[in-house]
């Protein structure tokens, strides 16, 4: 969220946001409120703002009714898929009383996407695991976000679960030979000593993604709903279809290169955005530093 | 008046180890991939012959290298945890006992998230990397087995209560201590390790450590065996013990050593899987009586069927998904507890 | 140590014309919970023998020491001073397993953790005179079966030891005593929980077992008629001392008796010249 709110080019408006929210690095310099579980409600309050925003995937919904409780309105986004995020994006945008920003910003990230489609055209999506967790075997559902991310990239996440977060049969995944193996870590240095670890493992050598050592590596972006998803959606498909982007230095281990580049991230957490006020002009707002996990 | 015989024992053994035998096949079938046993039993039988390196059949690799592999860890694990419940049951005089008791468990678990904070910190070769976490579990079990020693000591030597009260309080501490630390780790980290706490077997490791484990278990399991005799006589007090000719310090270190290694062994590559250790030996002591000389064996052999049967649930009741082992040995365990629990009462 | 008193036969005599088995010298010990703290309880220096086939009783109000020396007799605590000697061996420096094959030890209740049957009860005494892990010989089901013949509980083998009366336990238990195929038999308070009628069976099974299979036996106990009919020697104890070791002719003199259990006593003595108490009422 707190990306969002820079990306919409507001962030002077922004009073305080969570300890984890740190892109863009100017982030880290505002007051900061605690964590996105539980955040510190007389912080927040001391800071009077006028809206808080929340994630629905991160914060509590016991923040929200505290601060409701106190008279502080709050925005929740939930997005579950991209498109879920142009649609927040842009209602942020009116909350916050920027709709041409937040057009502006939306156009921009849709014709991305649009591009990247076309480019992927006719390209048959790469059958991908996304792991989360490597021992148990952790992935994503169907209707997680990243499974929609990975629509985007020109993959398919083999799992179909209706669990978030599900602890999926490694059996099932040798069946399946799934072409690679997607990880999401904000230190891409340490994927391939990880896949090479997992290849000394019996159950693991098995599957032709990691003896020929076919992963790709999302960006830590892709946990937080925000327009830097885009880049990250971007790079993604990059590393898994080198030969659409043939002109572009492809690399299973790039980094995301954005405006400026990231900080390695911690999960950041999420602020509690109670119901939004009338407010446009310049009241001061608080920002609450919202990122998904 | 019928006594113990070798002969008895040896065919309440060789009872269990053939269904032992069955639900290992069973358990080979069943899973998220489907099995043929007849093309799986040639190529087996090929592979022992010499005639093949490996299984060629349709997912005979997923067998071998997957499933396989899984259920043996899954009888290493349950037979040690049995014979280390059945051990510290007579150990602490308490039928209530069970291998966990302790904090040995607290203490691998502690190890294995210390391990996960500091992994990618660490910059290790790969066929180590695989080894960490169970190596620090392992580790902080064996530190955990030393405190709880020197705090269950009294005058010089172990006392069973001041041995139970001292795993007791480090278990709750050591807990804590875990709880701190999940609150404050990234919550990628927590969903892995509230699976691992729960107990699960489907983690993958080299060769290697599953030889470990089972000479482990044979080398532990034997020492204690060779004291059947001196804990039946233990279950009747330290002091009587003693004046029927057993050397109570020294069984009762050599026990509670080796039990408690059994239980690092286990925990440090499954986690804490529940109710195993609490309840086969009841369940063998209810059919095969008290006798440590019957019990450990059939213990082990119970165990190793209990924690395979529940694996094989854990795999295939929401496949291709799947659920820890613990919940499904703490589903099937605590009614079969209380039954248990009522049927001695009454 | 004999006294005309005393009616007895010839093969009494010579069964009892043994050099002492079981040697007391000098035996004391103390306890203390905390080192800094002066010790809780002592005995003080105790000396008697015991020849095979001899009953002594260890006799004394409560806390006067009594279980304690007999740990001590045991091998189960080791004396401050002085030590004691089974057929010239010290007994505390002899592993669990030897004093087990020589001394055997009868407490009051068994607190059996799983149940059990009375013969698996018996058959336990049978342990130390095997390899640690071993299975039960033929010969060791005979020795077991005769222990409960000996005690007239052969028809209890098969009973549950919980479910027998506790009259019927202390015979049990005193049959696993008797299958360690002991020198030197040992027993703490038998009679506390038995009716009179069990008190007496007992009482004469044992002085029969020790006749029969010469064994030394030693009683603690603090039923002054019990000691004074059965016992061939008492040890008197008060409050940690030692008073008096002798035959109960010599040991009951009301004075030292009144003394002892602080209460007012008569004493008679019997046709077959042992003492009998009569407790009296009243100031």
């Amino acid at each position: 969220m707190t990306e969002t709110v820079y990306a919409l080019g507001v962030q002077d408006r922004l009073v305080g946001d969570t300890d984890y929210c740190d892109y863009p690095p100017d982030a880290q310099t505002k007051t900061k409120v605690g964590g996105a579980v539980n955040p510190s409600l007389e912080k927040i309050a001391s800071l009077h703002p006028d809206l808080v925003l929340v994630t629905k995937a991160l914060n509590l919904p016991e923040t929200v009714h505290s601060l409701d409780g106190l008279g502080i309105s709050s925005y929740a986004s939930d997005p579950h898929t991209v498109n879920d995020i142009l649609t927040s994006t842009l209602k942020v945008a009116d909350l916050l009383g920027v709709p041409e920003a937040g057009a502006m910003v939306t156009g921009e990230m849709q014709q991305r996407l649009n591009s990247l489609k076309r480019r992927l055209g006719s390209f048959p999506p790469r059958q991908a695991l996304f792991v989360v967790w490597t021992q148990p075997l952790i992935s994503v559902g169907r209707s997680t976000f990243i499974a929609d991310a990975l629509l985007h990239a020109g993959a398919v996440s083999i799992v179909d679960s209706s669990q978030d977060w599900p602890h999926v049969s490694l059996e099932e995944v040798a069946r399946l030979q799934p072409e690679y193996l997607i990880f999401a870590d904000s230190h891409s240095e340490t994927v391939p000593a990880q896949v090479d670890a997992l290849a000394t493992l019996p159950a693991w050598r098995i599957l032709n993604a990691v003896a020929n050592r076919r992963f790709a590596v999302i960006s830590d972006a892709v946990n937080r709903p925000a327009p830097r998803i885009v880049s990250a959606i971007e790079d993604l498909a990059r590393q898994l279809h080198p030969e659409v982007f043939a002109d572009k230095p492809t690399g299973a281990k790039e980094k995301i290169e954005k405006q400026t580049s990231p900080e390695p991230t911690k999960p950041p957490q999420n602020f509690v955005f109670v119901f939004p006020s009338q407010s446009t002009g310049t009241r001061s707002l608080a920002g609450g530093c919202a990122c998904a996990l | 008046m019928r006594p113990l015989t070798l002969r008895r024992l040896l065919l309440q053994c060789l009872l269990l180890t053939a269904i032992l035998f069955f639900v290992v096949v069973v358990a080979l079938k069943f899973g998220a991939v489907p099995v043929s046993l007849y093309a799986l039993g040639r190529d087996l039988l090929r592979v022992i012959l010499g005639q093949s390196s490996q299984i060629s059949s349709d997912y005979g690799l997923i067998i071998q290298n997957i499933r396989l592999p899984r259920i043996i860890l899954g009888i290493l694990v349950g037979a040690s945890l049995s014979v280390a419940g059945t051990s510290f049951q007579a150990l602490l005089r308490n039928p209530l006992a069970d291998p966990y008791v302790l904090g040995v468990s607290s203490g691998a678990a502690l190890g294995a998230i210390l391990g996960l904070i500091a992994e990618p910190h660490l910059a290790l070769p790969p066929s180590f990397a695989g080894l960490l976490i169970p190596l620090c579990a392992f580790l902080a079990a064996t530190a955990t087995i030393a405190a709880v020693y020197f705090l269950g000591r009294r005058q010089g030597q172990i006392d069973s209560t001041t041995l139970l009260l001292g795993g007791v309080i480090t278990a709750s501490f050591l807990n804590a201590v875990i709880m701190f630390l999940m609150s404050t780790v990234t919550s990628s980290n927590t969903r892995g390790m509230a699976f691992w706490l729960m107990g699960n077997l489907s983690t993958s490791f080299q060769k290697g450590v599953y030889w470990f484990l089972a000479a482990g278990f044979f080398v532990a399991s034997a020492i204690i065996y060779s004291a059947a005799n001196d804990l039946n006589l233990l279950l009747a007090g330290e002091k009587e013990a003693m004046h029927l000719g057993v050397d109570v310090r020294r069984v009762q270190l050599v026990v509670y050593v080796a039990a408690s290694f059994l239980t690092g062994l286990a925990v440090s590559v499954s986690g804490a899987v529940a109710y195993v250790g609490l309840i086969v030996p009841h369940m063998m002591r209810f059919i095969f009586g008290s006798d440590h000389r019957t019990l450990l064996p059939t213990a082990a052999l119970g165990g190793a069927i209990a924690v395979v049967i529940a694996d094989t649930i854990a795999r295939t009741v929401v496949a291709p998904n799947e659920i820890a082992v613990g919940a499904v040995t703490a589903i099937v365990g605590a009614p079969l507890f209380i039954y248990l629990l009522r049927r001695r009462l009454a | 140590m004999s006294s005309p008193a005393f009616a007895r036969n010839p093969s009494e005599i010579s069964r009892l014309s043994n050099d002492p088995r079981l040697g007391v010298e000098q035996v004391s010990y103390a306890y203390s919970a905390n080192p800094a703290q002066a010790p809780l309880f002592t005995l003080e220096a105790t000396s008697f023998n015991a020849r095979p086939g001899e009953i002594v009783a260890i006799l004394g109000p409560n806390a006067s020491g009594k279980s304690t020396l007999l740990q001590i007799i045991a091998g189960a605590l080791q004396p401050l001073s002085g030590r004691v000697l089974l057929n010239g061996f010290v007994v505390h420096s002899l592993s669990p397993r030897t004093r087990a094959q020589r001394i055997a030890m009868v407490q009051q209740e068994s607190r059996l953790l799983f149940p059990a049957r009375a013969w698996e009860f018996v058959l336990q005494g049978r342990h130390a005179h095997g390899r640690s892990l071993r299975f039960e010989s033929a010969d060791d089901v005979l020795i077991a079966k005769n222990a409960l013949a000996q005690v007239g509980a052969a028809a209890l083998s098969d009973r549950w030891m919980d479910q027998i009366s506790g009259g019927e336990k202390q015979r049990v238990i005193l049959a696993r005593a008797l299958a360690q195929q002991p020198l030197l038999l040992l027993l703490d308070e038998p009679t506390l929980h038995l009716d009179i009628a069990a008190q007496v069976g007992l009482l004469d099974a044992l002085r029969r077992l020790a006749a029969e299979n010469r064994y030394t036996v030693a009683i603690v106990t603090h039923e002054l008629n019990l000691a004074a009919e059965y016992a061939d020697q008492v040890v008197l104890m008060q409050r940690g001392r030692c008073l008096r070791v002798g035959p109960p002719a010599s040991i009951y003199q009301r004075e030292l008796l009144e003394q002892v259990f602080q209460t007012p006593l008569s004493v008679e003595f019997a046709s077959n010249g042992r003492p009998r108490v009569t407790v009296l009422s009243g100031t």
